[in-house]
């Protein structure tokens, strides 16, 4: 009976962890519009836009090996994974004993990696542009990432991120560490910079000379195009239920509980269709910061973390 | 206007002094006068004009073989605060000709020289960059288009390659980086090569020519009229600034007066294109930069004056407005009042949207600073319209040379000191209020009368000038007739020929992703200078 509970629950975790953040990006897409007195675009669009590319043929360049070809598979089965390992509506996930908060920020590395080898791969001006740029965003978000993970670990008293949210949802939020808000910003801004979100990137520019992540998926059609965009789809909507359960654990499932269930899909639902609200208020109302001043956000990213760290290491939790 | 009597002297005497005592100065219209043809007219006077404070407006070629003369090159020279336009011109025996170049010492005679060197074959020499440019590698050597002996229904052959001369800039980790002509916007075609060092741009060789679609050999031999719709073509976004401009050269080549209340409808036409376009550029730098806000209501705003101009002219664009000797169509009692009611209403809504869009600092963060252009640049190269009086440089055909209805009206250039691209978009933010004001004062002293004057037949060989300034810049149209009263010849300026140096100029230093905002902040029109 646990056994198929436990199917159960891993099944209605991969159904979110999949389709969900085809919903998230509509939200966003939907709040953009209509704060710009358009109607938009239907939430389900992005599910429609795949699998009209699905079914597309694929131009692949001359220049481009297998790395190209493998490129869309690894990125997408990396967030994937990742997403295997990320608590959504309850805290119990399909590979919660691997999940530890380093092997999901490298899992996240190496889909980024991989995208990035396709991009130089193509040989194009472009795409090699995105990775350098790309590999410069990486390289400034990655330690704050880190560190803030380090961080909410040691408050937890675990490195494996399903316990983190489940001690964190034990606790009551005046019993929460200091350390909370300052772990909060720091995973925020790197969420936004990794997402490739205003105001680090714009993800609907036309602008080659000026994309930073859609630059090295300009040689991609068809299938490879879908998987890369639902990878980043992935990504995204695994950011989000990351900060939404380590810091607004609300509302969990308990594991092989049924009579949970529902509270915890509502929850976690409207828990991260708030944030991708706000994703989209954020989008509309600022524009994108010059490429050199990214470090600057990145750098309060890394100052709160580091600020964290030393609360940890001094006084404690 | 007439010219000054001073200036008159003054420029006699440096006529004198570079082509010796025979040159004489002659006034040639209001607010013209004429010197030449002389050989140097263009190589040895031009520069002397320049440095007493002329502006090289338009080089017009003309293929006067027929004539029993060779080609004959003039130069309009623009003296901005004496309000005067000096026509020079030099003779060359005829195609194969040396024409011996000025860039050195008159850099904004840049593009225009090599234009002429392609289009005519004249071999161009001393120009620091004498790479074919508008007719590419493909087109045979020997095919000069604007020649009256090739034949505008001959097609162009597709010879074989040769590539493509671009500047090179060398060094340890310096990269090139080739965009376009195929962009992923929907916008022109245009070849854009960076040479970067990482992220930062140490050159910018722009290569157009991609739209030559023979604009000027069309006009050849059709009638007057029809040149209008032409003109209208030459760039979507002015298409009345280049009617207005034809309609102005061929009206002084047939020494038409303009009834009073034409002149006013043409300047509220040609205020409302100004609007639709500043509002709209307004919208696209804020879309280049990812703020949402700003792109969405300023694009919105702009669809309100395309409206308005679709309720003048009964066209979103103001096609077919302007026609030979006034408008065609006259602006209806019932009209007049809706723009009277709405223009207050509009001016509100586009400063409430401009106050928040451009007081933004995530905006001001990235307009301010980048994309400098000096106002030295701006002179040398001979940049115009908003370009220039972002860079603090006054000039603004409507001031300067005193044109109806603007002269009765009162109006100063709007000025913005720093030269970036914050300058370039308050420029566009305050003269669209400039704009509106103007349509204020325009509807309530709205002359009676005709909207349109009989054509008389035109001089034959004469050269009638149109300067209008629009939206983007000073438009310079000359257009000549033939004995038998259809045109022979137009040249038309667009102001984009004078500013694409100006923007490789602007983003040099500048970052590679700032670029497409340093472009828009320009915002240049390639079929205007591809032609």
């Amino acid at each position: 009976m646990t056994f198929a509970l436990d199917i159960g629950f891993a099944a209605i975790h991969l159904a979110l962890v999949l389709f969900w953040p085809l919903v998230l990006v509509g939200i966003v897409r939907r709040v953009k519009a209509r704060l710009a007195c358009r109607r938009g675009l239907p939430l389900l669009q992005e599910l429609t836009d795949l699998l009209k590319l699905f079914r597309k043929g694929e131009v692949i360049p001359d220049t481009a090996t297998w790395v190209f070809r493998l490129a869309p598979w690894g990125t997408w089965a990396a967030s994937a994974l990742v997403a295997l390992m990320v608590p959504t509506f309850s805290w119990s996930v399909p590979l919660g004993a691997q999940a530890d908060f380093i092997l999901v920020i490298y899992l996240l590395g190496s889909s980024r990696f991989l995208r990035n080898l396709a991009a130089l791969d193509t040989a194009t001006a472009f795409a090699g542009l995105a990775a350098s740029r790309e590999s410069f965003v990486a390289a400034l978000s990655e330690p704050a990432m880190v560190l803030s993970l380090w961080c909410a670990g040691w408050v937890a008293g675990t490195s494996r991120i399903p316990e983190m949210v489940w001690r964190f949802s034990e606790k009551a939020a005046a019993e929460l560490s200091p350390v909370h808000p300052l772990i909060l910003v720091a995973l925020v801004i790197v969420a936004i910079a990794e997402n490739a979100r205003v105001p680090f990137d714009d993800p609907t520019t036309h602008l080659e000379l000026t994309m930073i992540h859609e630059a090295a998926l300009l040689e991609y059609s068809g299938p490879g195009l879908a998987l890369m965009q639902w990878g980043a789809g992935l990504h995204l909507g695994l950011s989000l239920a990351l900060i939404a359960n380590l810091f607004f654990p609300i509302g969990l499932a308990a594991p092989a509980e049924l009579g949970t269930v529902p509270l915890g899909l509502f929850s976690f639902m409207a828990r991260t269709s708030v944030l991708a609200a706000l994703l989209g208020v954020l989008e509309s109302t600022m524009a994108r910061l010059r490429f050199f001043r990214i470090t600057d956000w990145l750098a309060l990213s890394g100052a709160a973390a580091v600020l964290a760290v030393i609360r940890l290491v001094t006084v404690g939790r | 206007m007439p010219i000054p009597q001073p200036f008159l002297d003054e420029l006699q005497a440096v006529v004198i002094r570079a082509l010796g005592a025979g040159a004489t100065v002659s006034p040639s219209g209001p607010g013209r006068a004429r010197v030449g043809p002389a050989a140097g007219g263009y190589s040895v006077l031009v520069p002397e004009l320049v440095a007493i404070g002329g502006r090289l407006g338009a080089l017009v070629a003309t293929d006067r073989r027929g004539l029993g003369e060779g080609l004959l090159l003039e130069a309009l020279i623009l003296f901005d605060t004496a309000g005067a336009l000096v026509e020079v011109s030099e003779p060359f025996p005829g195609p194969g000709a040396t024409l011996r170049s000025i860039t050195a010492r008159v850099p904004a005679a840049h593009w225009q020289e090599r234009e002429v060197a392609e289009m005519f074959g004249l071999e161009l020499v001393l120009h620091p960059d004498a790479g074919r440019r508008l007719l590419h590698e493909h087109t045979p050597p020997g095919d000069h288009p604007l020649l009256r002996d090739r034949d505008a229904a001959q097609r162009l052959e597709f010879a074989a390659a040769s590539p493509p001369a671009f500047r090179q800039v060398r060094g340890e980790g310096v990269h090139e980086i080739p965009v376009g002509p195929i962009h992923a916007g929907i916008i022109e075609p245009g070849h854009f090569r960076f040479f970067v060092l990482g992220e930062r741009i140490l050159h910018l060789d722009i290569r157009l020519g991609y739209q030559h679609k023979g604009t000027e050999k069309l006009f050849e031999g059709k009638p007057l009229g029809l040149g209008v719709h032409l003109a209208e073509r030459i760039s979507g976004d002015t298409t009345f600034g280049h009617a207005l401009a034809y309609c102005q050269a061929v009206e002084s080549l047939c020494k038409v007066s303009i009834p009073a209340r034409a002149v006013w409808l043409r300047a509220l036409a040609l205020e409302l294109e100004r609007l639709a376009n500043h509002v709209g550029d307004l919208g696209a730098l804020c879309g280049d930069i990812g703020y949402a806000f700003g792109a969405s209501h300023f694009s919105r705003l702009r669809g309100e004056f395309l409206n308005k101009s679709e309720l003048v002219s009964g066209n979103r664009y103001l096609r077919g407005l302007c026609c030979l000797g006034g408008v065609r169509f006259d602006l209806e009692d019932a009209m007049a009042r809706e723009l009277e009611r709405w223009l207050p209403r509009v001016r509100v809504d586009f400063e409430e949207v401009a106050d928040i869009a451009l007081e933004a600092d995530s905006v001001a963060a990235r307009f301010e600073g980048v994309g400098t252009l000096s106002p030295r640049a701006v002179r040398d190269l001979g940049i115009v319209g908003p370009a220039a009086r972002a860079s603090g440089v006054a000039l603004d055909v409507r001031a300067d040379f005193k044109c109806e209805p603007y002269r009765d009206l009162g109006f100063s250039p709007v000025l913005e000191p720093s030269g970036d691209v914050m300058s370039r978009a308050r420029v566009r933010f305050r003269e669209a209020q400039a704009s509106l004001e103007m349509m204020v004062r325009l509807l309530a002293s709205m002359p009676r009368g005709a909207t349109r004057a009989p054509l008389s037949t035109p001089a034959p060989f004469a050269m009638g000038i149109g300067h209008v300034e629009g939206w983007r810049g000073e438009i310079l149209t000359c257009a000549m007739a033939g004995p038998d009263g259809q045109l022979w010849r137009v040249r038309t300026r667009d102001p984009s020929v004078q500013n694409w140096l100006g923007l490789a100029q602007a983003v040099e230093m500048n970052l590679v992703s700032d670029f497409p905002l340093c472009n828009k902040s320009f915002n240049l029109s390639y079929s205007g200078s591809d032609l």
